[in-house]
Protein backbone atom coordinates (compact mmCIF):
# COMPACT_ATOMS: atom_id res chain seq x y z
CA UNK A 1 0.00 0.00 0.00
CA UNK A 2 0.52 3.75 -0.15
CA UNK A 3 2.88 5.71 2.35
CA UNK A 4 4.93 8.83 2.44
CA UNK A 5 8.69 8.67 3.30
CA UNK A 6 10.44 11.26 4.23
CA UNK A 7 13.88 11.65 2.69
CA UNK A 8 16.33 14.12 5.00
CA UNK A 9 19.16 14.02 2.42
CA UNK A 10 16.64 15.90 -0.02
CA UNK A 11 13.92 17.10 2.39
CA UNK A 12 11.46 15.64 0.19
CA UNK A 13 8.91 13.05 0.06
CA UNK A 14 9.09 10.05 -1.25
CA UNK A 15 5.62 7.95 -2.21
CA UNK A 16 5.66 4.11 -1.94
CA UNK A 17 2.97 2.16 -3.95
CA UNK A 18 3.92 -1.17 -3.63
CA UNK A 19 0.34 -2.29 -5.00
CA UNK A 20 0.91 -0.38 -8.57
CA UNK A 21 3.50 -3.02 -9.14
CA UNK A 22 0.27 -5.23 -10.06
CA UNK A 23 -1.65 -2.19 -12.11
CA UNK A 24 -2.59 -3.19 -15.38
CA UNK A 25 -0.47 -3.37 -18.51
CA UNK A 26 -1.20 -2.47 -22.01
CA UNK A 27 -4.34 -5.17 -21.94
CA UNK A 28 -5.54 -6.36 -25.35
CA UNK A 29 -7.99 -4.07 -27.31
CA UNK A 30 -11.03 -6.23 -26.06
CA UNK A 31 -10.36 -5.29 -22.49
CA UNK A 32 -9.58 -1.72 -23.20
CA UNK A 33 -10.44 -0.74 -19.00
CA UNK A 34 -11.16 3.19 -20.36
CA UNK A 35 -13.58 2.71 -23.10
CA UNK A 36 -17.13 2.65 -22.10
CA UNK A 37 -19.05 -0.22 -20.93
CA UNK A 38 -20.76 -1.94 -23.74
CA UNK A 39 -24.09 -4.60 -23.11
CA UNK A 40 -23.16 -7.60 -22.33
CA UNK A 41 -19.16 -6.82 -22.89
CA UNK A 42 -16.20 -6.69 -20.76
CA UNK A 43 -16.83 -4.47 -17.71
CA UNK A 44 -14.40 -1.35 -18.29
CA UNK A 45 -13.85 1.12 -15.66
CA UNK A 46 -17.05 3.20 -16.84
CA UNK A 47 -20.12 1.40 -16.37
CA UNK A 48 -21.99 3.62 -18.59
CA UNK A 49 -22.45 2.78 -22.65
CA UNK A 50 -21.46 5.91 -23.72
CA UNK A 51 -19.58 8.95 -22.10
CA UNK A 52 -18.25 12.12 -23.10
CA UNK A 53 -16.08 13.19 -20.42
CA UNK A 54 -15.62 10.98 -16.81
CA UNK A 55 -12.89 11.50 -14.19
CA UNK A 56 -12.99 8.60 -11.66
CA UNK A 57 -10.55 7.41 -8.83
CA UNK A 58 -7.30 5.70 -9.95
CA UNK A 59 -7.78 1.38 -9.06
CA UNK A 60 -4.19 1.75 -8.29
CA UNK A 61 -3.24 5.41 -6.45
CA UNK A 62 -0.42 6.49 -4.91
CA UNK A 63 -3.15 8.82 -2.92
CA UNK A 64 -6.23 8.01 -1.25
CA UNK A 65 -8.80 10.49 1.03
CA UNK A 66 -8.96 7.67 3.42
CA UNK A 67 -5.55 5.90 3.12
CA UNK A 68 -3.77 3.49 5.61
CA UNK A 69 -1.58 3.87 8.36
CA UNK A 70 2.00 3.60 7.59
CA UNK A 71 3.83 -0.11 7.20
CA UNK A 72 6.43 1.13 9.24
CA UNK A 73 6.95 3.14 12.22
CA UNK A 74 8.25 6.86 11.31
CA UNK A 75 10.89 8.81 13.67
CA UNK A 76 12.90 11.88 14.03
CA UNK A 77 15.02 10.62 11.03
CA UNK A 78 12.45 9.30 8.98
CA UNK A 79 9.18 10.57 9.03
CA UNK A 80 6.24 8.34 7.48
CA UNK A 81 2.70 9.92 7.12
CA UNK A 82 -0.11 8.39 5.33
CA UNK A 83 -0.43 9.08 1.80
CA UNK A 84 -3.72 10.86 1.99
CA UNK A 85 -4.70 12.85 -1.33
CA UNK A 86 -6.50 11.90 -4.52
CA UNK A 87 -5.03 10.25 -7.62
CA UNK A 88 -7.53 10.70 -10.70
CA UNK A 89 -8.17 9.23 -14.16
CA UNK A 90 -9.79 11.76 -16.94
CA UNK A 91 -11.41 10.23 -20.21
CA UNK A 92 -11.96 12.41 -22.99
CA UNK A 93 -12.61 10.25 -25.83
CA UNK A 94 -13.91 6.69 -26.40
CA UNK A 95 -12.03 5.76 -28.92
CA UNK A 96 -8.80 3.97 -28.45
CA UNK A 97 -6.72 5.81 -31.60
CA UNK A 98 -7.58 9.64 -30.57
CA UNK A 99 -5.83 11.79 -29.16
CA UNK A 100 -5.73 15.36 -27.14
CA UNK A 101 -4.74 17.56 -30.24
CA UNK A 102 -6.78 15.72 -32.79
CA UNK A 103 -9.98 16.57 -30.99
CA UNK A 104 -12.48 18.33 -31.88
CA UNK A 105 -11.87 22.00 -31.06
CA UNK A 106 -14.91 22.03 -29.03
CA UNK A 107 -13.94 19.05 -27.28
CA UNK A 108 -11.07 20.61 -25.89
CA UNK A 109 -13.04 23.29 -24.56
CA UNK A 110 -14.84 21.09 -22.76
CA UNK A 111 -11.74 19.45 -21.36
CA UNK A 112 -10.45 22.33 -20.55
CA UNK A 113 -13.61 23.45 -18.37
CA UNK A 114 -13.18 19.97 -16.72
CA UNK A 115 -9.42 20.50 -15.72
CA UNK A 116 -10.90 23.71 -13.73
CA UNK A 117 -13.70 22.01 -12.04
CA UNK A 118 -11.38 19.19 -10.84
CA UNK A 119 -8.50 22.16 -9.83
CA UNK A 120 -11.42 23.81 -7.65
CA UNK A 121 -13.21 20.50 -6.19
CA UNK A 122 -9.77 18.77 -5.48
CA UNK A 123 -8.21 22.10 -4.23
CA UNK A 124 -11.24 23.50 -1.65
CA UNK A 125 -10.63 19.77 0.40
CA UNK A 126 -8.67 20.37 3.51
CA UNK A 127 -6.36 17.60 2.96
CA UNK A 128 -4.61 18.91 -0.30
CA UNK A 129 -2.11 21.36 -0.53
CA UNK A 130 -1.26 21.01 -4.19
CA UNK A 131 -3.54 20.00 -7.33
CA UNK A 132 -1.36 18.49 -10.41
CA UNK A 133 -3.17 17.88 -13.90
CA UNK A 134 -0.94 16.18 -16.61
CA UNK A 135 -1.17 13.62 -19.30
CA UNK A 136 1.82 11.22 -19.95
CA UNK A 137 1.53 10.29 -23.58
CA UNK A 138 3.09 7.35 -25.49
CA UNK A 139 5.33 4.17 -24.37
CA UNK A 140 8.08 6.09 -24.40
CA UNK A 141 7.06 7.95 -21.67
CA UNK A 142 5.51 4.99 -20.09
CA UNK A 143 2.53 4.57 -19.72
CA UNK A 144 0.53 1.41 -19.48
CA UNK A 145 -3.07 2.19 -20.80
CA UNK A 146 -2.91 2.85 -24.79
CA UNK A 147 -6.07 4.45 -24.45
CA UNK A 148 -5.59 8.46 -24.46
CA UNK A 149 -6.27 10.02 -20.73
CA UNK A 150 -4.98 12.49 -18.70
CA UNK A 151 -4.31 12.19 -14.89
CA UNK A 152 -4.67 14.40 -11.53
CA UNK A 153 -2.63 14.35 -8.71
CA UNK A 154 -3.83 16.17 -5.23
CA UNK A 155 -1.15 16.08 -2.61
CA UNK A 156 -1.22 16.66 0.32
CA UNK A 157 1.99 18.92 0.13
CA UNK A 158 3.46 21.18 -2.31
CA UNK A 159 5.76 18.93 -4.66
CA UNK A 160 9.41 19.79 -5.21
CA UNK A 161 8.99 21.87 -8.48
CA UNK A 162 6.27 23.68 -8.01
CA UNK A 163 7.60 24.75 -4.58
CA UNK A 164 11.00 25.87 -6.20
CA UNK A 165 9.37 27.66 -8.50
CA UNK A 166 7.29 29.61 -6.58
CA UNK A 167 10.08 30.13 -3.81
CA UNK A 168 11.75 31.61 -7.29
CA UNK A 169 9.16 34.12 -8.25
CA UNK A 170 8.65 35.69 -4.55
CA UNK A 171 12.83 35.99 -4.53
CA UNK A 172 12.44 37.28 -7.59
CA UNK A 173 9.68 39.92 -6.88
CA UNK A 174 11.51 41.16 -3.74
CA UNK A 175 14.62 41.53 -5.61
CA UNK A 176 13.42 44.00 -8.51
CA UNK A 177 9.91 45.04 -7.16
CA UNK A 178 8.41 43.27 -10.56
CA UNK A 179 6.79 39.88 -11.30
CA UNK A 180 8.96 37.10 -12.69
CA UNK A 181 6.78 35.94 -15.28
CA UNK A 182 6.00 39.40 -16.63
CA UNK A 183 9.39 40.00 -17.13
CA UNK A 184 9.70 36.76 -19.08
CA UNK A 185 6.55 37.59 -21.53
CA UNK A 186 8.30 40.72 -22.00
CA UNK A 187 11.49 39.51 -22.49
CA UNK A 188 10.44 36.70 -25.21
CA UNK A 189 7.95 39.25 -26.71
CA UNK A 190 11.19 41.51 -27.42
CA UNK A 191 13.52 38.70 -28.29
CA UNK A 192 11.18 36.95 -30.67
CA UNK A 193 13.07 34.03 -31.56
CA UNK A 194 12.11 31.71 -28.72
CA UNK A 195 8.32 32.00 -29.78
CA UNK A 196 6.33 29.34 -31.46
CA UNK A 197 2.98 30.85 -30.94
CA UNK A 198 0.77 33.05 -29.10
CA UNK A 199 -2.84 34.08 -29.04
CA UNK A 200 -4.81 36.96 -26.68
CA UNK A 201 -4.17 35.29 -23.78
CA UNK A 202 -1.17 32.65 -23.87
CA UNK A 203 2.24 32.76 -25.16
CA UNK A 204 4.10 29.51 -26.35
CA UNK A 205 7.73 29.31 -25.83
CA UNK A 206 10.81 27.15 -26.18
CA UNK A 207 12.16 28.78 -22.72
CA UNK A 208 15.44 30.16 -22.50
CA UNK A 209 16.34 27.40 -20.28
CA UNK A 210 14.65 25.05 -21.97
CA UNK A 211 15.63 21.16 -20.65
CA UNK A 212 14.53 19.35 -23.38
CA UNK A 213 15.39 20.18 -26.75
CA UNK A 214 11.21 20.58 -28.34
CA UNK A 215 10.18 21.80 -25.03
CA UNK A 216 7.24 24.34 -24.99
CA UNK A 217 5.85 26.49 -22.29
CA UNK A 218 2.29 27.80 -22.13
CA UNK A 219 2.35 30.93 -20.53
CA UNK A 220 -0.67 33.25 -19.04
CA UNK A 221 -0.43 36.62 -20.10
CA UNK A 222 -2.61 37.83 -17.21
CA UNK A 223 -1.91 37.42 -13.75
CA UNK A 224 -3.55 34.14 -12.89
CA UNK A 225 -2.25 31.52 -11.03
CA UNK A 226 -4.80 28.87 -11.99
CA UNK A 227 -7.61 27.82 -14.31
CA UNK A 228 -9.74 28.41 -11.24
CA UNK A 229 -9.17 32.34 -11.93
CA UNK A 230 -9.85 32.04 -15.52
CA UNK A 231 -13.17 32.75 -17.63
CA UNK A 232 -14.20 31.38 -20.47
CA UNK A 233 -12.33 33.75 -23.15
CA UNK A 234 -9.28 32.65 -21.42
CA UNK A 235 -10.08 28.88 -21.10
CA UNK A 236 -10.77 28.29 -24.69
CA UNK A 237 -7.58 30.34 -25.75
CA UNK A 238 -5.88 27.71 -23.62
CA UNK A 239 -7.59 25.29 -25.46
CA UNK A 240 -6.72 26.62 -28.79
CA UNK A 241 -2.58 27.12 -27.36
CA UNK A 242 -3.00 23.09 -26.34
CA UNK A 243 -4.92 21.97 -29.74
CA UNK A 244 -1.77 24.13 -31.90
CA UNK A 245 0.88 23.12 -29.95
CA UNK A 246 0.16 19.18 -29.69
CA UNK A 247 -0.50 19.65 -33.53
CA UNK A 248 3.09 21.10 -34.28
CA UNK A 249 4.20 18.28 -32.21
CA UNK A 250 2.84 15.70 -35.13
CA UNK A 251 3.55 18.07 -37.78
CA UNK A 252 6.99 18.48 -36.70
CA UNK A 253 8.52 14.73 -37.65
CA UNK A 254 4.76 13.15 -39.10
CA UNK A 255 4.15 11.11 -35.87
CA UNK A 256 2.28 11.46 -33.02
CA UNK A 257 4.91 13.06 -30.90
CA UNK A 258 5.34 11.09 -27.36
CA UNK A 259 5.38 14.14 -24.18
CA UNK A 260 4.78 14.64 -20.88
CA UNK A 261 1.87 17.64 -20.69
CA UNK A 262 1.97 19.09 -17.06
CA UNK A 263 0.08 22.44 -15.59
CA UNK A 264 2.12 24.68 -12.86
CA UNK A 265 -0.69 26.00 -10.32
CA UNK A 266 -0.93 27.89 -7.60
CA UNK A 267 -1.13 25.51 -4.13
CA UNK A 268 -3.89 25.13 -2.72
CA UNK A 269 -2.63 26.00 0.63
CA UNK A 270 -4.88 28.88 0.81
CA UNK A 271 -1.74 31.31 0.91
CA UNK A 272 -1.49 34.33 -1.72
CA UNK A 273 0.70 32.99 -4.35
CA UNK A 274 0.32 36.63 -6.79
CA UNK A 275 3.79 36.30 -8.02
CA UNK A 276 3.37 32.83 -9.44
CA UNK A 277 1.69 32.27 -12.51
CA UNK A 278 -0.01 29.68 -14.57
CA UNK A 279 1.51 27.96 -17.26
CA UNK A 280 1.76 24.36 -19.31
CA UNK A 281 4.52 22.76 -19.92
CA UNK A 282 5.81 20.11 -22.42
CA UNK A 283 8.45 17.53 -22.68
CA UNK A 284 8.88 15.41 -25.72
CA UNK A 285 11.40 12.91 -24.93
CA UNK A 286 12.70 13.18 -28.64
CA UNK A 287 16.01 15.12 -29.94
CA UNK A 288 15.62 13.87 -33.13
CA UNK A 289 12.76 11.85 -35.33
CA UNK A 290 14.81 8.51 -34.02
CA UNK A 291 16.98 9.39 -30.91
CA UNK A 292 15.67 9.74 -27.51
CA UNK A 293 16.58 12.38 -24.85
CA UNK A 294 17.84 9.86 -21.66
CA UNK A 295 17.66 11.32 -18.32
CA UNK A 296 21.33 9.78 -17.73
CA UNK A 297 23.57 10.54 -14.92
CA UNK A 298 23.93 14.30 -14.70
CA UNK A 299 20.05 15.01 -14.95
CA UNK A 300 19.31 11.91 -12.51
CA UNK A 301 21.73 12.05 -10.40
CA UNK A 302 23.05 15.84 -10.38
CA UNK A 303 19.85 17.55 -10.98
CA UNK A 304 21.36 19.12 -14.05
CA UNK A 305 20.21 18.48 -17.38
CA UNK A 306 22.36 18.78 -20.52
CA UNK A 307 20.34 20.21 -23.76
CA UNK A 308 22.13 19.43 -26.87
CA UNK A 309 20.33 22.46 -28.74
CA UNK A 310 19.38 25.91 -28.48
CA UNK A 311 16.09 27.02 -27.42
CA UNK A 312 16.14 29.55 -30.20
CA UNK A 313 17.07 27.00 -32.91
CA UNK A 314 14.29 24.29 -31.79
CA UNK A 315 11.38 27.48 -31.79
CA UNK A 316 12.14 28.31 -35.02
CA UNK A 317 11.71 24.79 -36.28
CA UNK A 318 8.08 24.35 -34.15
CA UNK A 319 7.40 28.18 -35.52
CA UNK A 320 7.74 27.42 -38.99
CA UNK A 321 5.83 23.83 -38.91
CA UNK A 322 2.43 23.86 -39.84
CA UNK A 323 0.05 21.67 -37.64
CA UNK A 324 -0.96 18.88 -38.44
CA UNK A 325 -4.94 18.02 -38.27
CA UNK A 326 -5.12 14.17 -38.99
CA UNK B 1 -23.21 26.98 -21.80
CA UNK B 2 -23.64 24.91 -18.34
CA UNK B 3 -22.42 21.49 -17.63
CA UNK B 4 -24.04 18.66 -16.14
CA UNK B 5 -21.84 16.94 -13.54
CA UNK B 6 -23.48 13.65 -12.41
CA UNK B 7 -21.52 11.65 -9.04
CA UNK B 8 -21.48 7.80 -8.68
CA UNK B 9 -19.89 6.26 -6.65
CA UNK B 10 -18.17 2.47 -7.70
CA UNK B 11 -18.60 -0.59 -6.00
CA UNK B 12 -15.39 -0.32 -4.45
CA UNK B 13 -15.77 2.94 -3.27
CA UNK B 14 -14.60 4.89 -5.53
CA UNK B 15 -15.72 8.46 -6.68
CA UNK B 16 -16.43 8.56 -10.52
CA UNK B 17 -18.08 11.64 -12.39
CA UNK B 18 -19.95 11.87 -15.49
CA UNK B 19 -19.53 15.94 -17.66
CA UNK B 20 -22.06 15.99 -20.31
CA UNK B 21 -22.19 19.27 -22.25
CA UNK B 22 -25.84 20.06 -23.56
CA UNK B 23 -24.42 21.97 -26.43
CA UNK B 24 -22.23 19.62 -28.01
CA UNK B 25 -23.72 16.15 -26.84
CA UNK B 26 -24.92 13.59 -29.24
CA UNK B 27 -28.26 12.18 -28.99
CA UNK B 28 -26.89 9.08 -27.74
CA UNK B 29 -24.38 10.27 -25.25
CA UNK B 30 -27.38 12.83 -23.89
CA UNK B 31 -29.70 9.54 -23.59
CA UNK B 32 -27.06 7.69 -21.46
CA UNK B 33 -26.17 10.33 -19.62
CA UNK B 34 -30.17 11.07 -18.50
CA UNK B 35 -30.19 7.16 -17.21
CA UNK B 36 -27.22 7.49 -15.30
CA UNK B 37 -28.45 8.19 -11.70
CA UNK B 38 -26.41 9.99 -9.53
CA UNK B 39 -26.27 12.93 -7.60
CA UNK B 40 -26.12 15.66 -10.02
CA UNK B 41 -24.73 19.55 -10.08
CA UNK B 42 -25.16 21.85 -12.47
CA UNK B 43 -21.42 23.97 -13.14
CA UNK B 44 -22.06 27.42 -14.84
CA UNK B 45 -20.19 29.31 -17.34
CA UNK B 46 -17.10 30.80 -15.62
CA UNK B 47 -17.92 34.36 -15.55
CA UNK B 48 -14.70 36.65 -17.33
CA UNK B 49 -12.64 37.96 -14.79
CA UNK B 50 -10.47 40.85 -14.00
CA UNK B 51 -5.98 40.20 -13.07
CA UNK B 52 -6.07 39.70 -9.79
Amino acid sequence: MSELRWNPTLEEWVVTATHRQDRTFFPPPDYDPLAPTKPGGFPTEIPASAYEIVVFENKFPSFRPEPPQPSVEGSVLYPVRPASGVCEVICYTPNLDAELAQLPAAKLRELVRVWAERFKDLGDRPYVDYVYIFENKGKEIGVTLPHPHGQIYAYPFVPPIPAKEVAAARSYTARTGRNLYDDIIARENHDGVRIVWQNASFLCVVPFYARYPYEVHIIAERAHTSLKQMGTKELNDLAEALRVIGQKYNALWNKSLPYIMLMHQSPTTGASYDEYRFHVEFYPPYRTPEKLKYLAGSEAGAGVFINDTHAEDTAKILRDTAPLQW
Amino acid sequence: MHVIKKTITKEDGRALYYYHFPGTATAEEKQVFDKIEGEVEIIEEPEETADV
